[in-house]
């Protein structure tokens, strides 16, 4: 009796010991054999004829520190500014694979801060890497999606000026921008996905813009110094299947014989009908579009006061609107109600005279109209490319359903021929620090 | 009073530990896999949907069990059902039920394991989560229906919070006008879409298995209706985020719209990346029902087979349910397919058709104890 | 071990024992022989009984002048000589003798100015007695004995307590003398209410445990099941109350046991006053309290004497760090390991870079890490107290130090680890925090394995393992689970001393208030 039980005991342990042999490998990943990617673009190139996926990740890389390797200062490896990586393959997932190839760690998408389009790809059609990103189960619906105004590779090589990661800074440009400047059309992975699936609602996103920093060489806005930015010795064995371009290879060579390193900026916004790249807004289009989608929190409106140039700035602080949409048998109207209040933020040659309370309302309905010309010039260059990002649609569909039923198949021949109105009301409750400006003798 | 035999657990639970099991039984899968298919189904309307069909269908349910329950109050259903219909027949039906619940048991388990293997363990395989889960259960089931129940208030109202928080932080990102058009295609979607939801209201029909062990069988009924009322609450809240937060297409094309919903959670960038929490109690909510249904499960097959213990049932129970769920359930497809068109149906017949008919003839067989049974077990 | 026993239990473990189960069986004490009227007679049976006990004393003395012969035996170790010297020796020389001769009654009433005496005939009583440092007064032509207290009294002065110190409250602690422990009890209780009830526990050390409660306090049943456990036992000695405790508590495989230990008296009084018993040791300072559960072993007596806000916070705290002290290490392995998606970015890239180069997967170095923890731990309570300071700075310097620098550990683990340590300090309870050391490995096992999905499953089942255990028929996780929200006032927080009006619902509940409406009130501004 008793060997029995100790024979079962010994079983038991056996087997629990065995089981646990045979656990444990399979999701265990440690942090260190991870290619953690912060940023992903995603480019069509054509190949022979066929049209690939040119995938390009922006990942972590740790460098050690010259010289600080004894004992007692750390671990002697700092995170450098990043390090990009790309394949071609026949789908996003393959590039992902062929990636693979050439890196020891597996790719690791779940802290991917932001994806960005080529504008080859995005004039194709974006299905494709937004499905890849919602399907995916690490990468988040908070993920910002820009397209940038050229290839997306350049734009994950592009130089963070600021942030350590160029991902980190794309993600802030773009998260400070309704706050303070309203120049972009935000959108995060939930709101492209959602802007296509919902009828009579276009996609818009921020339109990421590379240009060569013009202040090079000059001491405002130097690049970081490049010490920091080691040579890599492993990107340099170009592997083969992977059409590596790696620039920390060429910047390492030196300084000067390296080809333009560009900058980005976020400003405009992109302009889609369905899944297809149709156009760009710029800065100030784009501001219309934020304040008719109320998504503008503040900004600057430039009036001309009684002048021909402008010579005043108002910085609005909170708008809201209300869009309505009137069906009559002539067509369809919007009214669009744009409330504001914010300060006088400019004021050229003491042109307002701040004290007086008629220049305070004359004031005022020049940056009303200014703010509605933004809008119109938004609904007209969305017109223009048929592209209804602001939602009308929706709207109509929401207020209206029955309506919308009738309307719903033709909306996009018919949203050029809505009539939108604008009425902005803006009003001035500070003026900085100061009552009347500076006026030279 | 007859103890032991009739009951196979000597355990007692309070009328508040039976709405906490109730309620667990929404809060575990049904809030995971219910809001995708309600908003394919009733779009915007999602709310009204859950709100219309639950009510009116849980109080049929419940009132068919708690009159039931009252005829035999020392029994569980399994094992007053030869009383009723005759050896055989009883018998036979006692089987089928035991059969029914270990069916019930793997959807469950398929449903965890299929949750978990999407969003969280990717390459781990499905059979080992559905082992240890089973695993965990049982211990519970095991140890009987008064731990369960222990345990459950202490998972419960920290996973009720914790909802009520995600709700919160979700809050914020919800656009009202992602609920509008009501009704924009009359009610009929929005029936479909309550009678499927409804069908999980049925799960108070486990009121028959706990019965016995009910320390104050007069507050059953109470403790039905309050479930009915909180649940509902419960249900309308979180479809009406969910479906706030996406708008009713993203939430149809979505798997797991709650787990999304957490993953979209972002408070000043440093409060994010919470999905875990909605994982990981939903694990130990889902291992609590799994450990109520392996408890009915295991006792109806003990009620059936004459066995004096219904522990000894439990394993083959669980190896049953875990090859079962990885056959029948092993893939989300065809779990969808079985919960979103096979479960409502089964719903119907198991949890309220039979019980009904058994009801009738309990009444006209003029069979069971009656109302002053109560007294005599308090 | 719950668990095992009940995988042993599913594989069909036969509960039947086998032919080959030994019954305890102690040499049954044969004596039964009682005392003789001829004092030589008892001399030869003494010599026989009291065999090989070389430090037993027999001193004859003569009663009165002309009186019968007397013999003064005891243990030489155990007599207080003064005493006995006063007391007994001086008294019964000095005596004069009546004229009905010397009789016990004589004795006791006139002759001896001992306080307490017992009265013996039969040699296993007086011999029991002996054994326990009475001294045996023999007397020629008696056929019975009186025992005379007249001990030495061998023990500390009550000190402070060691393991259980607080900053506000009572500073004295029990000690190895189970009378002084009392005392400290009946210096706190005026009352007839307190009960003491007395067990001897061991076929060999007779060990005196004293149940202590306050009648009409404690719930029906509760003494009696007391009582009938301790019977039960049957074993050759007590030497701590640990071991009583794992024979008498309700669940044997389970983690924790459900019962309170505590050196404080301040903590048994304010247990009593709940409607729970205390078991008193000689032999031991530690005193066990029953029933006992989760939300009492959390408690710390310095709760009631601190400021109820502060009080509060601290309770919290203190649950805060039972969660970390379990879970913390744990936690570590599962997001580095499974999901590193939860690490926010900033602390991703630090992470990284630390653990670059090391050798150990995550799981391993937090076992290596919490096993170094545990040896420093053992290692400072066996050191003579001069060296514990020594091991305190050679164990910061090597883990913290020299570790990370070599590459070993990353210091993230140093620091999961190091809060784990802190955090278990905050645990009042013995019992609790060594359940918990022994959880967190197992917790660390789990997420090595399957990440957090695994450590909510053991979570679950150490839940349930909880939920089933109950402490002297009390559930063990009582106001949680089965909840009742009008106790949750003593448990993560503090309610103020005068909202406290009801008894906890479960334990003591026979007078269901426990005080008047005690809320200060301020006289009305004049």
């Amino acid at each position: 009796m008793r060997i029995k039980r100790t024979l079962r005991m010994i079983a038991l342990t056996l087997i629990s010991v065995l089981l646990l042999n045979c656990a444990g490998c399979w999701d265990r990943r440690e942090i260190d054999k991870l290619n953690v990617v912060m940023m992903l673009g995603v480019d069509r190139v054509v190949r022979d004829g066929k049209t690939r996926v040119l995938l390009s990740v922006l990942s972590l890389k740790l460098n050690s520190v010259v010289g600080s390797s004894g004992l007692g200062q750390g671990a002697g490896l700092v995170p450098s500014m990043g390090f990009v990586d790309t394949a071609e393959g026949e789908t996003i997932d393959d590039a992902c694979r062929n990636i693979a190839l050439r890196s020891p760690r597996s790719l690791y998408l779940g802290h991917v801060q932001a994806i960005v389009i080529g504008e080859e790809m995005a004039r194709d059609g974006i299905q494709q890497v937004i499905d890849f990103g919602d399907r995916s189960k690490d990468i988040r619906y908070r993920t910002e999606v820009v397209t940038c105004q050229g290839s997306a590779l350049e734009a994950l090589e592009a130089q963070p000026e600021f942030e350590m990661l160029s991902s980190t800074e794309l993600v802030e440009l773009i998260k400070q921008d309704p706050a303070h400047i309203s120049k972009t059309v935000p959108a995060d992975l939930l709101h492209v996905v959602s802007g296509l699936m919902t009828p009579g609602r276009e996609v818009a996103m921020p339109r990421l813009h590379l240009f060569s920093p013009p202040e090079r060489g000059s001491s405002v806005r130097k690049g970081p110094p490049s010490s920091s930015i080691t040579l890599d010795q492993q990107g340099q064995q170009g592997q083969p299947g992977a059409r590596g371009q790696n620039f920390n290879q060429t910047l390492g060579v030196s300084e000067s014989e390296h080809p333009e390193r560009k900058v980005f900026s976020v400003d405009g916004t992109a302009v889609f009908l369905g899944d297809r790249l149709v156009g760009w807004l710029n800065g100030e289009e784009s501001e219309g579009a934020m304040f008719i989608t109320r998504q503008a929190r503040g900004g600057e409106v430039p009036f001309a006061f009684r002048s021909s140039q402008k010579n005043a700035s108002y910085a609005f602080q909170r708008v809201s609107a209300g869009v309505k949409p009137v069906i009559t048998r002539d067509g369809i109207t919007l009214e669009v109600n744009i409330r504001g209040s914010g300060g006088l933020s400019e004021n050229r040659d003491a042109a307002i005279d701040t004290m007086k309370a008629s220049d305070i309302k004359a004031a005022e309905q020049y940056i009303d109209a200014e703010a509605e010309h933004y809008c119109q010039e938004a609904v007209a260059r969305c017109q223009s490319l048929q592209s209804d990002i602001f939602g009308f649609g929706d709207l109509i569909h929401k207020s209206n359903p029955a309506y919308w039923k009738q309307i719903k198949d033709q909306w996009r021949d018919r949203f050029p021929t809505v009539k939108v109105r604008v009425t902005a009301r803006f009003t001035i409750e500070q003026t900085g620090v100061t009552g009347q400006a500076v006026k030279s003798k | 009073m007859r103890t032991g035999t009739a009951r196979l657990d000597n355990g007692r639970i309070s009328s508040v530990q039976l709405l906490f099991i109730f309620l667990i039984f929404e809060a575990s899968t049904a809030i995971l896999y219910t809001p995708a298919r309600v908003a394919a189904l009733a779009g915007p309307d999602s709310w009204l949907a859950v709100s219309l069909g639950d009510g009116v269908y849980g109080l049929v349910v419940l009132l068919v069990a708690v009159t039931l329950g009252k005829r035999f109050p020392d029994q569980v259903f399994t094992g007053y059902l030869p009383e009723i219909l005759g050896r055989i027949g009883g018998k036979l039906l006692a089987a089928a039920y035991a059969l029914a619940f270990i069916h019930m048991g793997s959807v469950f388990v398929g449903e965890a394991s299929v949750f978990i293997n999407t969003h969280l363990l990717f390459l781990t395989p499905p059979t080992v989560l559905d082992t240890v889960l089973a695993m965990m259960a049982i211990y519970g089931a095991y140890l009987g229906i008064e731990a369960i129940a222990r345990e459950n208030e202490i998972v419960l109202p920290v996973w009720l919070l914790l909802i009520v928080f995600l709700l919160l932080l979700a809050a914020k990102d919800v656009d009202i006008s992602h609920l509008k058009p009501v009704l924009e295609n009359g009610l009929l979607p929005v029936l479909r879409a309550a009678l499927f939801h409804s069908s999980w209201r049925g799960e108070v029909f486990f009121l028959l298995m706990l019965y016995p062990y009910l320390s104050q069988k007069q507050e059953a009924l109470k403790a039905g209706l309050f479930y009915l009322g909180l649940v509902i609450v419960l249900a309308v809240v979180v479809h009406t985020v969910i479906v706030g937060v996406f708008g009713d297409l993203v939430t149809a094309h979505l798997l797991f719209p709650l787990e999304t919903l957490a993953q979209y959670i972002s408070l000043g960038r440093f409060v994010e990346r919470l999905e875990i929490v909605v994982i990981v109690f939903l694990t130990a909510a889902t291992i609590v029902k799994l450990a109520v249904i392996y408890h009915s499960a295991g006792i109806a097959a003990a009620s059936t087979l004459g066995l004096k213990n219904y522990r000894s049932a439990l394993i083959p129970i669980v190896l049953i349910t875990v090859a079962l769920s990885r056959v029948l359930y092993g893939t989300n497809l065809k779990l969808l397919s079985q919960l979103f068109y096979v479960w409502p149906i089964e719903a119907l017949i198991v949890e309220l058709a039979i019980p009904a008919l058994i009801l009738l003839i309990a009444v006209i067989r003029k069979k069971g104890g009656g109302p002053l049974a109560d007294q005599e077990n308090s | 071990m719950a668990v095992l026993h009940w995988l042993l239990n599913l594989f069909g473990r036969n509960k039947k024992n086998g032919p080959l189960k030994k019954t305890y069986q102690v040499e049954p004490e044969k004596e039964d022989r009682t005392l003789s009227k001829r004092l030589d007679d008892n001399k030869q049976v003494l010599a026989e009984i009291f065999d090989h006990c070389g430090d037993l004393v027999e001193r004859e003395i003569r009663i009165g002048k002309q009186g019968p012969r007397a013999l003064l035996v005891y243990f030489d170790a155990l007599i207080h000589y003064q005493e006995l010297e006063e007391g007994v020796t001086k008294p019964l020389q000095a005596s004069q003798l009546p004229q009905s001769g010397v009789t016990l009654d004589w004795l006791m009433q006139e002759a001896i100015p001992n306080t307490r005496i017992l009265i013996y005939d039969r040699w296993v009583d007086v011999a029991g007695e002996i054994t326990k440092g009475l001294t045996a007064l023999l007397i020629d032509g008696q056929d019975q004995a009186l025992l005379l207290f007249a001990m030495e009294n061998i023990h500390r002065p009550v000190m402070m307590p060691q393991t259980e110190s607080v900053a506000r409250g009572s500073l004295d602690a029990f000690n190895e003398n189970g009378r002084i422990n009392i005392a400290l009890l009946r210096k706190r209780l005026h009352t007839t209410r307190l009960a003491v009830e007395k067990v001897d526990v061991g076929e060999v050390s007779k060990t005196k445990i004293s149940i202590v409660y306050l009648k009409g306090y404690v719930y029906d049943g509760l003494v009696e099941e007391i009582k009938t456990r301790l019977q039960r036992i049957r074993i050759d000695g007590v030497i701590d109350s640990g071991q009583i405790e794992e024979l008498i508590q309700d669940a044997p495989y389970s983690p924790v046991s459900g019962i309170g230990v505590s050196e404080r008296p301040d903590r048994v009084v304010s247990a009593l006053l709940q409607g729970k018993a205390a078991l008193l040791f000689d032999g031991t300072p530690f005193s066990l309290i029953v029933p006992t559960t989760l939300a009492t072993d959390m408690q710390s007596p310095e709760d009631y004497y601190n400021r109820y806000w502060f009080a509060s916070f601290i309770r919290m705290v203190r649950w805060g760090s039972l969660l970390i002290s379990i879970l913390a290490p744990a936690f570590y392995v599962a997001i580095t390991t499974f999901h590193q998606d939860l690490i926010p970015t900033p602390f991703l890239i630090t992470i990284l870079a630390s653990r670059d180069g090391v050798p150990f997967p995550g799981m391993v170095e937090a076992l290596i890490m919490v096993l170094a923890f545990e040896i420093l731990q053992e290692a400072g309570i066996r050191l003579p107290k001069p060296f514990g300071q020594t091991i305190g700075v050679v164990g910061a310097i090597l883990i913290g130090q020299i570790a990370v620098t070599a590459g070993l550990v990353t210091p993230a683990v140093v620091v999961a680890i190091a809060l784990t340590a802190i955090a278990s300090y905050t645990l009042s309870s013995l019992n609790l925090s060594t359940g918990v050391r022994i959880l967190r490995l197992l917790f660390i096992v789990a997420a090595g394995f399957l990440g957090l999905f695994g450590v909510m499953a053991v979570f679950t089942m150490a839940t349930f393992q909880l939920c089933a255990l109950r402490s002297f028929g009390v559930p063990y996780l009582a106001p949680f689970a089965p909840l009742s929200l009008g106790d949750l006032k003593d448990t993560f927080i503090r309610a103020p001393i005068w909202a406290m009006r009801m008894r906890p619902r479960l334990q003591g509940y026979v007078e269901p208030v426990k005080q008047d409406d005690n809320k200060p009130r301020p006289p009305r501004p004049r």
